[in-house]
């Protein structure tokens, strides 16, 4: 409801003008068409760059991935990837350029994961991969392939990426411990040198 | 075209008025670019027009208009005779130059450009429509980080006697505040198709439903998990808003997804497909148990109270690898069954 209230007429109250009432119904429709594209952008669950899942999504099925797994008992990883050296790319060849390593990525990640894995953009230059009813041997065959995947990919700005493994049940038994895990994991392959995979 | 009396203006705004409406209205986005073409025609008397969609590193004709030809060719000929071609960004013309840099384009003689690198007109589809162009005014749609999302572009101004005339300088704004309306269209239109929660239930739409379905299907073939499907459609919600209105409807269909929603794991995945129709996909679960779940929700909602009374559902319980062995045909056998309910009678589950 938009409601407008004393019409002023050199400081005095008067009835508003019923020739106004359609101006201020479009107003109203106007305000209406904002609101709900708001609400529209937060209903979305994929990311605008690179057109795979956002984070919001991953946190919404990784919950329900772990309900699931303490339910049903299937294994369950997630893999943490990170590119090497992207900030160089952004810097040295632009943003633009950026984003195109990143949705060509992403465009990889798609391409090589199973079709029931959900690949999510977590952040920057980080993506998040729920490996639905895997192990932990199972995702770090999976890392060290995407890795692979994107060492020989032919590209205009040739990046390579860093993945970190953590699996249910052995690593964690929360969610957030899960993410931890794998993040550790990841941290420790940076460690090590990057393009590698590495699991706890 | 230059008289600007007080009645043009105020028939100007109530026009951008409606259009302001129609934009929170209208559902098919053809439909509303198609009015806010026309309108732009009508105030500046154009002959022809073209709304451009930025598809990449080409403009799609997205709506044409085009009085003189369309007087040869019909209308649905004379839009898949441009929609084969689209303008590529990489070849000059006087859209592509607006969709590159922004600027606004009025010209009142489009031979008469010298040829400069972008800014060239393109003779290419005067040539394929035996149209002949003169007068250009061409504004740039932009969205909300300023990215160039589309083009609109008027042809041939025409005056009282007929002849092709220049576009006023007066009218570049109203075009641009008509181009700003199929803008925000525009991003309508994708934020929807981006969207994967129904706006009035918040339960995941069906575009979320088809996605998910067609995962957990080829999750069941990689792993042999049971899974099944419910579809529940509300009994007699045709009645109830002509009796109390949309938007009394309205707060069933909200009602309903609640209850389905609290009476349902976590990790069933609940989406209301249709008007008052709703799925539920229970991951690991045999048939048996789907009818189960079925018939708690059956009762859970026959017994709640309602704002008017008593309002019931039928459901339709289908699984794999019982009844199907495709998503589309799990989807097939679970409405195959609620149908039978319905015939049955209705607030009542069947599984064939």
């Amino acid at each position: 409801v938009l409601e407008l209230i004393n019409a002023l007429d050199r400081g005095r109250v008067v009835p508003f003008d019923s020739q106004y009432e359609s101006l201020v119904r479009s107003l109203a429709s106007q305000a209406a068409v904002a609101l709900r594209n708001a609400r529209l952008e937060d209903l979305s669950f994929k990311d605008a760059l690179t057109d795979v899942y956002n984070r919001r999504y991953f946190t919404i099925r990784m919950e329900e991935e772990f309900k699931r797994h303490c339910r049903f008992g299937e294994p369950l990883s997630l893999a943490l990837m990170d590119l090497d050296h992207f900030k160089e790319v952004n810097d040295r060849f632009g943003h633009r350029a950026g984003d195109e390593v990143l949705r060509e990525v992403a465009q990889l990640l798609v391409k090589h994961s199973r079709s029931f894995s959900i690949v999510t953009r977590y952040g920057g230059d980080e993506f998040a991969i729920i490996l639905v009813n895997t192990t932990k041997a199972g995702g770090l065959t999976y890392a060290e392939r995407i890795r692979g995947v994107i060492e020989q990919n032919r590209s205009a700005h040739p990046v390579t990426a860093t993945l970190g493994i953590a699996s249910l049940p052995e690593d964690a038994t929360t969610v957030d411990d899960l993410i931890v895990a794998a993040d550790r994991a990841l941290y420790e392959a940076k460690r090590l040198g990057p393009n590698r995979a590495a699991a706890p | 075209v230059s008289s600007h009396t007080a009645a043009d203006r105020e028939q100007v705004l109530d026009e951008l008025l409606e259009i302001g409406l129609a934009v929170a209205s209208e559902r098919d986005l053809y439909a509303l670019l198609d009015r806010i073409l026309e309108a732009a025609r009508r105030f500046t008397r154009a002959e022809a027009g073209t709304l451009f969609l930025r598809d990449g590193d080409r403009l799609r004709f997205a709506v044409v208009q085009n009085d003189l030809i369309e007087r040869k060719l019909a209308r649905p000929g004379l839009q898949q005779r441009f929609e084969a071609e689209p303008l590529r960004l990489s070849e000059p013309s006087l859209a592509g130059h607006v969709a590159k840099t922004g600027e606004v384009v009025n010209v009142a003689d489009a031979h008469a450009i010298v040829v400069h690198q972008t800014r060239a007109f393109n003779e290419r589809f005067d040539v394929a429509s035996d149209y002949a162009t003169r007068s250009v005014l061409a504004v740039p749609l932009q969205d909300l980080t300023g990215g160039i999302i589309g083009v609109l572009e008027l042809l041939n101004a025409v005056d009282d006697s007929g002849a092709t005339v220049a576009f006023h300088r007066d009218h570049e704004k109203l075009i641009r505040a008509l181009a700003a309306h199929a803008a925000v269209a525009i991003r309508n239109a994708r934020l929807e198709n981006i969207s994967f929660k129904d706006s009035l239930t918040e339960l995941y739409n069906r575009r979320y439903f088809g996605l998910r379905i067609d995962e957990e299907v080829k999750r069941h073939t990689r792993f042999g998990h049971p899974l099944s499907l419910v579809v529940v459609n509300v009994d007699c919600f045709k009645p109830i808003t002509a009796e109390h209105g949309q938007a009394a409807g309205d707060e069933v269909l909200r009602e309903v997804s609640r209850l389905l929603l609290r009476h349902s794991r976590s990790f069933t995945i609940i989406a209301r497909l249709d008007g008052d129709e709703f799925a539920a996909l229970l991951a690991n679960t045999p048939k048996a148990g789907a009818a189960t779940y079925a018939q708690r929700i059956r009762s859970v909602i026959e017994s709640h109270p309602f704002a008017h009374g008593t309002v019931t559902a039928s459901f339709g319980v289908a699984g794999l690898p019982a009844d199907a062995v495709s998503a589309d045909d799990l989807l097939a056998a679970a409405q195959r069954a609620l149908r039978d309910a319905k015939d049955q009678g209705r607030n009542r589950v069947s599984a064939l």
